[in-house]
């Protein structure tokens, strides 16, 4: 072939493959991560909001920078189109034309605004800093800052920085907290309240709930949820405890805005000293005693070796108990399995019970949870995760007393089955015939 | 012996440039196909360039161009194919799907598209240069062919010119550089033929800003002449191709850019320009033909294809984050409602030029910053992941293609007077659609959920899986993720022709019949159609049938005048007839095929100085159907519209004239003065995706709307001089009209113009078809060429060509070529300019410099 003969073929060629390091895919470096701006700033948030009168807009004409940290962002959803930031001497809430600001300006970025140029005004009292004046209304409102102008006016500062929320009392509210994070002790939902839902998903108008907090020296204050919050299904917590929320005003009503649910970790008892939601509970009172456990619902059943769980009583308390002791089987695996658990749609759940061994020579009683058992009666066809509970073990030739299992936090699943696992042995070879008894079993939800 | 070589190379019109547009990403594609790359590449290198349709391009604003060549004999379609093609000139206003391409014996196009895939061969021209092409209705000796442009290439070795060529090329388009290597042996004695060419295109940044490019291209081709009855031939193309795309542009996006060049799709990143859509081709093809001579007068040609490899198509995703498009609407000027904040947004973007681009710096910003804990992974409560949760990412929307092709092609000469083709095709293809993760963008994980879904169904969590046995999936760079599902196609044809020439009239007539069948593959079940998006669907089953017949009266040697006729039935596409393919398997209503109706009739004259085309055609097309779909943001969900009954009537005049006046200067003229149009008023379903639930029935009031995306009036006039030294010039005026916006068939209802007072302007705002402004242009080509006396001790001579393009020689920056209406529509204001169209603009000055060494 003539390629062969002719040298320059050869050169031409290698010219057109010396071309291929230029062809390659150009891989982009990643840029240097965010440097913070070295930026001072001349100016109070509470000198801003003096600036304003209530019921105008005005417009900024100070040519100073204020510094902020952000307190509450639109994650959740609660807050639409604002963000919250606060310094030393206040808060105040900036109102931006933008969905999803949390990606720019999320909870503890430190945030720099020039405010010349910009617009005060007020929501019913409560003091906004926005992009103009909007004149459709019947009075002029405050227009927000549209997208393509953030960057002129907000500078952008480092993250994570923390704002501790000042814990106050409902009656030292005043407008100097205006958009500031605060805490309030030992509050509570009215006992009315703690079935209902954060707020109504799907319904536009009104587009909010309002629910009254109460603490325990009978204050009271109003917290209020957007229908379009990510929590809005949620469960309220039934407990009691600290809340943390931004303080804001609607005329002359004092109202809470929470970031998302780990503002109100109502997890504790309530003031009148009643416990929480209770999801499911079980104390064998109305188990027959001396039979096989056979409540509506539950299973009972041998895997191996036909023992199976009984209902006991001592000193007036029924209870579950089981043993391997004279029942002759070699191999003895028992499974008293509950009935389908709905868990709802709370933020902590917990699981508990209490238990008791006795004569312990070694049977094992173990608890176990599964999402997809079906309830068809062979639950060791299925997937059981084991759950960390304290069982009472080492009474050799006594019974022990009732101890905790412990609490388990099963906060992430919502329908669910628990098994009470006993395997033990009686037969020529090795005894293990420990008893077991089970007690108060649990299940609460906040 | 030297002038007869020289004509050979120079006898070829000059190639002018088209336009690479790519669609809007809020515009969702339904078409798969080719690039417009590829079309220009073979229009620089004077190559016939058919109809095709851009990938990715919006349903309403076909790219389509044809332009054909036929070395010389056909004045109409020699000033077609390149004066033309800056336009968008689509043969008698046709859709690229009416070509048809065969090479080798197998018929080209894609099943789910019927566009010809021009870029398995691009950047390969030396090889292509042995073609037959034809465009109507005709008899055809290899294959049936469709009624618009007709293509045969015959790639095998031994067609190839026996010669070495080596050729640089300079340009300013959509590449700077091109190096082309081809060698071709001939039948040597022992009965191989080998040949080979290789080329390499590549611009670090096109005409266009932002817009870059990088192709290798590969060709062999082996024959063994078995006897002197048989010949085997394999061919191989390869050609991967990388490119950085554009697209089109508001008017006010692209004031405030400064430039109608303006691009969307890149940024800065350190510096270096990054562009978020990046196209990237890897689809091999080979093709195995036998040509059996049976006897004297019988050939029998078979051959079989396999084509296979990836397309895809990169753009940014993201999840619960603002939209990251520079010109998203809620971000310009127009979308303020305070005028005093309007007029401070637009300062800025003047201001600040890389407001107008991608800022990927920001995107790397939030993913670092979003410290995320993720329950529910897979599907298990107790399964969770902690990292930088990604909520802007860059993936890769991919096309994995499988195509097998096999035909066999039977020509016999019956006498003197009768010749019979026949022949039968069989035609599969899959093609498998997925999304793919290629960029965390400085976070560390994705998980793989429907975004769009969360605001409607904010209780289920089902609704928002892609893929419900596998919800709340974490993905990684690599993984496939969104929609996963594949179309499987079948075509099945077979067809006879039949020719008779006496010395006054040729008669041919012609049948086909052909089975096509279509089905779509889910691979992930969809939370929101849990059960209608996995497995495979029903199978969509089409009979069709195509007849044609013809008449040429030769008056003389010199005049023809012929009437050629065809009706057919063809079968609707599958992104057609699947309304949302992508998550579920529901179809249009009432689907059928397609009815076209032609009839052609015209007037040719060939003398050796004078050569004249004239003639008339008229085409129906009726009960077509279209699945157009945008992204509505008050709905927070893409919606679709599903139209039907929609009847074409294209007709006009075509006229082609090539004249040698003196000895040395010959005038060509070349004018296409039709009307397409819409003739039917369309029904429309308009569907809400995430639910399937239905918004509306609508009449679209379509009808006397004109049909878009071409000039319907193009006139060409060039004068050439070739001079005996070997050096040519040749320039050309072209003017286009009637060129019209493709109109959004939602605008065109009874909600679009309720309320509205008739006789007021909104009203004629709202319904009327915009017109784009006539144009004309002008281009130059010019070539030289010197023989090389003695080269590296060769017995051939060898040449060096040199030749240059000019197009646009007046630097028009104002040709609109091009554009869409938005299928957005504001009902509640009835306000047109609030989603204006978009548009396209051909480049300006713009050339292609080559010189070539023959040997």
């Amino acid at each position: 072939m003539k390629i062969q003969k002719c040298p320059t073929m050869f050169y031409v060629t290698i010219l057109l493959l010396g071309n291929l390091w230029i062809s390659c895919n150009k891989k982009f470096d990643e840029p240097p991560s965010f440097i913070a701006p070295d930026i001072i700033s001349n100016y109070t948030i509470a000198e801003l909001k003096n600036l304003h009168t209530n019921g105008m807009v005005e417009l900024v004409n100070e040519d100073k920078v204020i510094r902020g940290i952000v307190v509450a962002d639109d994650r959740s959803g609660n807050f639409y189109k604002s963000i919250v930031i606060e310094d030393s001497t206040g808060g105040i809430s900036l109102s931006l034309d933008r969905y999803d600001l949390y990606t720019d300006y999320p909870i503890g970025r430190e945030i720099f605004i020039k405010i010349k140029g910009l617009y005060l005004g007020d929501y019913n009292k409560l003091i906004q800093l926005g992009g103009g004046i909007d004149n459709t209304g019947t009075a002029p409102a405050l227009a927000p800052l549209a997208a393509t102008l953030f960057d002129q006016y907000i500078i952008r500062g480092s993250y994570s920085n923390e704002v501790l929320p000042l814990v106050v009392s409902i009656s030292d509210l005043n407008d100097s907290y205006q958009n500031r994070l605060i805490q309030i002790k030992n509050c509570q939902f009215a006992t009315s309240d703690t079935s209902k839902t954060f707020a109504i998903a799907g319904q536009s108008s009104p587009s909010a709930v309002n629910y009254t907090l109460s603490t325990c020296d009978g204050s009271k204050i109003i917290l209020r949820n957007s229908n379009y919050a990510d929590f809005a299904s949620m469960n309220l917590p039934n407990g009691n405890g600290d809340i943390s929320a931004i303080y804001t005003v609607y005329g002359t009503t004092k109202q809470l805005y929470i970031r998302d649910t780990a503002d109100t970790p109502f997890y504790g008892l309530r003031c009148d000293g009643t416990n929480g939601n209770i999801l499911f509970s079980q104390d064998f009172t109305d188990a027959p005693i001396g039979s096989n456990i056979n409540l509506p619902g539950w299973l009972n059943v041998a895997e191996t070796g036909s023992v199976k769980y009984t209902c006991a009583n001592y000193q007036s308390n029924s209870y579950a108990k089981i043993s391997a002791y004279l029942s002759g089987y070699d191999v003895i695996k028992t499974w008293m399995v509950t009935p389908l658990i709905d868990l709802g749609n709370y933020t902590q759940k917990i699981f508990s019970f209490t238990n008791a061994d006795g004569y312990d020579n070694g049977a094992t009683l173990k608890v176990y949870l599964s999402t997809d058992y079906k309830g068809d009666g062979k639950p060791w066809d299925y997937t059981w995760s084991l759950l960390p509970a304290t069982i009472s073990h080492g009474h050799t030739s006594s019974y022990g007393s009732f101890i905790s299992s412990g609490d388990m936090d099963i906060s992430a699943y919502s329908k669910i089955y628990i098994a009470f696992v006993y395997e033990g042995a009686d037969g020529a070879g090795i005894k293990r015939t420990t008893t077991f008894q089970i007690d108060d079993i649990k299940i609460t939800g906040n | 012996m030297y002038r007869l070589l020289w004509f050979m190379l120079f006898c070829i019109p000059q190639q002018l440039a088209a336009q690479d547009d790519q669609a809007d990403t809020s515009v969702i594609s339904k078409k798969d196909s080719a690039f417009i790359e590829n079309l220009k590449d073979l229009t620089q290198d004077r190559i016939p360039v058919l109809s095709l349709d851009d990938g990715e391009s919006d349903d309403a604003a076909n790219q389509d161009i044809s332009s054909l060549l036929t070395a010389g004999r056909n004045p109409f379609l020699n000033a077609a194919s390149f004066n033309f093609s800056v336009a968008r000139f689509k043969l008698r206003g046709y859709d690229g799907d009416l070509s048809s391409t065969y090479m080798n014996g197998i018929p080209m196009q894609n099943l789910d598209n019927g566009s010809t895939p021009y870029n398995l061969w691009s950047g390969l021209n030396d090889v292509l240069r042995n073609r037959e092409m034809a465009y109507g209705i005709q008899y055809l000796s290899f294959g049936y062919g469709s009624i618009g442009s007709i293509s045969n290439i015959d790639t095998r070795a031994l067609k190839q010119r026996v010669q070495t060529s080596f050729s640089y090329a300079l340009s300013n388009r959509n590449y700077t550089h091109r190096w082309m290597l081809t060698h071709s042996s001939g039948m040597n004695r022992k009965g191989w033929a080998f040949s080979f060419s290789a080329s390499r295109r590549w611009a670090n940044e096109g005409y266009v800003p932002g817009t870059y490019y990088n192709g290798w291209s590969i060709y062999l081709g082996i024959d063994k002449k078995f006897n002197s009855r048989q010949i085997l031939s394999l061919v191989a193309f390869y050609t991967p191709v990388e490119n950085g795309r554009q697209g089109a542009a508001t008017s006010e996006m692209q004031m405030l850019a400064g430039t109608h060049y303006y691009n969307p799709y890149w940024g800065y990143q350190n510096g270096e320009k990054r562009n978020a859509s990046v196209g990237k081709t890897n689809m091999p093809l080979f093709i195995l033909s036998d040509e059996y001579k049976i006897n004297e007068n019988t050939t029998l040609t078979s051959a079989l294809s396999y084509t296979f490899g990836k397309r895809a198509i990169s753009g940014i995703d993201w999840f619960n984050a603002p939209d990251p498009r520079p010109d998203y609407y809620k971000y310009l000027p127009s979308y303020q409602q305070d005028s005093m904040q309007s007029a401070l947004v637009a300062q800025r973007f003047y201001n600040d030029p890389s407001l107008c681009q991608i800022n990927w710096q920001r995107f790397y910003d939030v993913n670092r910053s979003n410290f995320q804990t993720v329950n529910n992974i897979d599907g298990i409560p107790t399964n969770t992941i902690s990292g930088n949760r990604s909520l802007y990412i860059l993936q890769d929307r991919v096309t994995q293609t499988n195509k097998y092709n096999f035909s066999i092609t039977l020509n016999t000469r019956m006498n003197n007077h009768a010749f019979l083709t026949s022949g039968f095709h069989y035609q599969w293809q899959r093609n498998h659609y997925y999304q793919e993760l290629i960029d965390l963008l400085g976070g560390d994980f994705y998980i793989d959920l429907n975004q769009f879904a969360e605001q409607d169904f904010p209780n289920d969590p089902n609704a928002i899986q892609n893929d419900l046995n596998h919800p709340n999936r974490v993905i990684k760079v690599g993984d496939q993720y969104g929609y996963n599902y594949a179309i499987t196609l079948k075509k099945v044809s077979s067809f006879i022709e039949y020719l008779y020439k006496t010395s006054h009239i040729d008669f041919f007539g012609g049948a086909e019949f052909s089975q096509t069948s279509f089905y779509r593959t889910g691979y992930v079940r969809n939370g929101l159609f849990p059960d209608h998006s996995f497995g495979n669907s029903t199978v969509n089953l089409f009979n069709n049938f195509s007849i044609k017949t013809g008449i040429t009266y030769k008056i003389n040697g010199r005049n023809y005048f012929y009437v050629n006729g065809a009706y057919l039935t063809r079968a609707p596409y599958y992104d057609n007839a699947y309304i949302s393919p992508r998550s579920r398997d529901f179809l249009q209503d009432s689907l059928r095929s397609e009815i076209i109706k032609t009839i052609e009739s015209g007037y040719i004259l060939n003398a050796p100085s004078l050569k004249i085309r004239l003639g008339v055609f008229y085409t129906s097309i009726q009960h077509g159907v279209n699945v157009l779909t945008f992204y509505n943001d008050d709905y927070s969900n893409f919606v679709n519209y599903a139209v039907r009954d929609i009847n074409r009537e294209m007709m006009g005049i075509e006229f082609g004239l090539d004249a040698k006046i003196l000895r040395n200067i010959s005038l060509t003229g070349a004018a296409s003065v039709g009307s397409y149009y819409y003739t039917s008023r369309q029904n429309a379903t308009i569907i809400l995706d995430n639910s399937a639930s239905i918004l509306a029935n609508e009449t679209v009031y379509s009808e006397n709307y004109r049909i878009a995306g071409t000039p319907q009036q193009a006139f060409s006039a060039g004068m050439s001089y070739r001079s005996p030294k070997y050096w040519f010039l040749n320039l050309t005026a072209n003017y286009f009209n009637e060129m019209w916006l493709d109109f959004n068939p939602i605008r065109r209802t009874y909600n679009a113009i309720e309320g509205v007072d008739p006789k007021s302007d909104l009203w004629n705002d709202i319904l009327a078809q915009q017109k784009l402004s006539p144009q004309y242009t002008l281009d130059f080509f010019g070539g030289y060429s010197f023989r090389l006396k003695k080269f590296m001790h060769q017995p051939k001579p060898a040449y060096i060509v040199f030749l240059i393009g000019i197009s646009n020689l007046l630097n028009n920056t104002d040709f609109q070529s091009g554009g869409y209406e938005q299928l957005r529509f504001d009902f509640a204001s009835h306000d047109v300019n609030k989603f204006p169209p978009k548009y396209y603009y051909a480049y300006g000055l713009n050339y292609f410099i080559s010189l070539t060494l023959r040997f």
